[in-house]
């Protein structure tokens, strides 16, 4: 369950801040504009009691003026998925501490690193999580380690793994997988007769 | 006399001839260049996979060679997969997928099988759940046409 917020960029961010409470009116009306769920809904609505602007989901108009560049910032990596580089203008000072801008600078920092350094990043990173991130990145990562062998392997060499697939019932498993693992049985009809040759023997 | 190999990022393999000559590749290579201290490019292979084609080849260096013609006998060769080739092939699926490749590109048919073997053995016990889940696949049938297919096959579940 914890893995899709990883799916993109954001959606965890988004999911730290409807946990944290709001620290200034700006991520106030954040909230208010970006909250899905009822539950959520209710709680911003009483947050909203303390500031003294109007609070309605598209207000235009940022509460205080000294609140707006930070605003702004929100409403950036909301209106679109920007790449990295739609980041790189925005005054860092103003938004070292918000954590989708500390995201863009470290993998803009990670990419531009040589493959060497690279890997030190990732290893002081990995060196610097506690249990509960490093099971939630085993999570992550072992599913993109895997390879659909049969698909990805030329097809010769498919073949020649189904070979030694040697019983009916993997193989009839194996038809089931997905479309392209069932056409590969399917056109194999050598495997199917060398099972009934071992079932029912050399005369049928 | 030794040979050296280089892999696809430029790295240089200094191993004895009889090992490299356990790839049919290279012993058609330095047959055909003859007496040569030249080193051999080995465009498709990484060095992190070469390492390991090297390794298998230095321990199976003594190993008869198996004779092309062989009659192959899909019954006699499922399961038997020896216990060091076991503990060499324990590597994570990409490193076995780059290893049956090169295997393949090499010319080096017991590694060829080897990985082979341990991917059906993968395979085989599971159910078709447990197959997608063990290789990452998505299940892209309908759900009529799945329940089709299971139908289809239910006669080997019932054994």
């Amino acid at each position: 369950m914890v893995a899709p917020h990883f799916s993109d960029g954001y959606s965890h961010i988004l999911g730290d801040r409807r946990h944290s409470p709001p620290t200034t009116s700006a991520r106030l009306s954040f909230t208010h504009s970006s909250q899905k769920s009822p539950k959520q809904a209710s709680a911003t609505a009483l947050s909203c009691l303390h500031c003294t602007s109007p609070l309605s989901p598209d207000q235009k108009q940022p509460p205080s003026s000294t609140s707006s560049s930070s605003f702004t910032q929100h409403r950036i990596p909301l209106a679109s998925t920007p790449t990295p580089s739609d980041t790189i203008g925005q005054p860092l000072a103003a938004s070292a501490l918000e954590p989708s801008s500390a995201i863009h600078t470290i993998t803009d920092t990670f990419r531009a690193l040589d493959p060497t350094a690279q890997l030190a990043l990732l290893t002081a990173l990995v060196n610097s999580c506690n249990t509960s991130q490093l099971t939630l990145l085993n999570n992550i990562i072992a599913p993109k380690l895997k390879r659909d062998f049969l698909h990805d392997l030329p097809l010769e060499l498919a073949h020649h793994i189904l070979s030694f697939v040697d019983d009916p019932q993997s193989l009839t498993r194996v038809s089931q997988v997905s479309r392209f693992w069932h056409q590969l049985v399917e056109s194999e009809d050598w495997v199917w007769r060398a099972q009934c040759v071992k079932l029912f023997g050399p005369t049928s | 006399m030794p040979v050296i190999l280089v892999s696809s990022d430029a790295q240089e393999f200094k191993v004895d001839k009889e090992v490299a000559e356990r790839s049919i590749l290279i012993k058609n290579m330095l047959e055909d260049v003859g007496e040569s201290d030249s080193p051999i490019p080995l465009p498709n292979v990484t060095a992190a996979v070469l390492t390991k084609v090297i390794e298998y080849c230095e321990h199976h260096r003594n190993d008869p060679v198996q004779v092309p013609d062989e009659t192959d006998d899909p019954r006699k060769r499922s399961n038997d997969i020896e216990e060091w080739d076991m503990k060499f092939m324990q590597v994570d699926q990409e490193m076995l997928f780059e290893i049956i490749l090169a295997a393949n590109y090499l010319d080096i048919k017991p590694l060829l099988d080897v990985g082979c073997k341990t991917v059906a053995n993968i395979i085989k016990g599971k159910t078709p759940e447990e197959i997608r889940k063990a290789f990452n696949i998505v299940n892209d049938f309908t759900p009529e046409e799945e329940a089709q297919i299971k139908k289809e096959n239910e006669w080997a579940e019932d054994r």
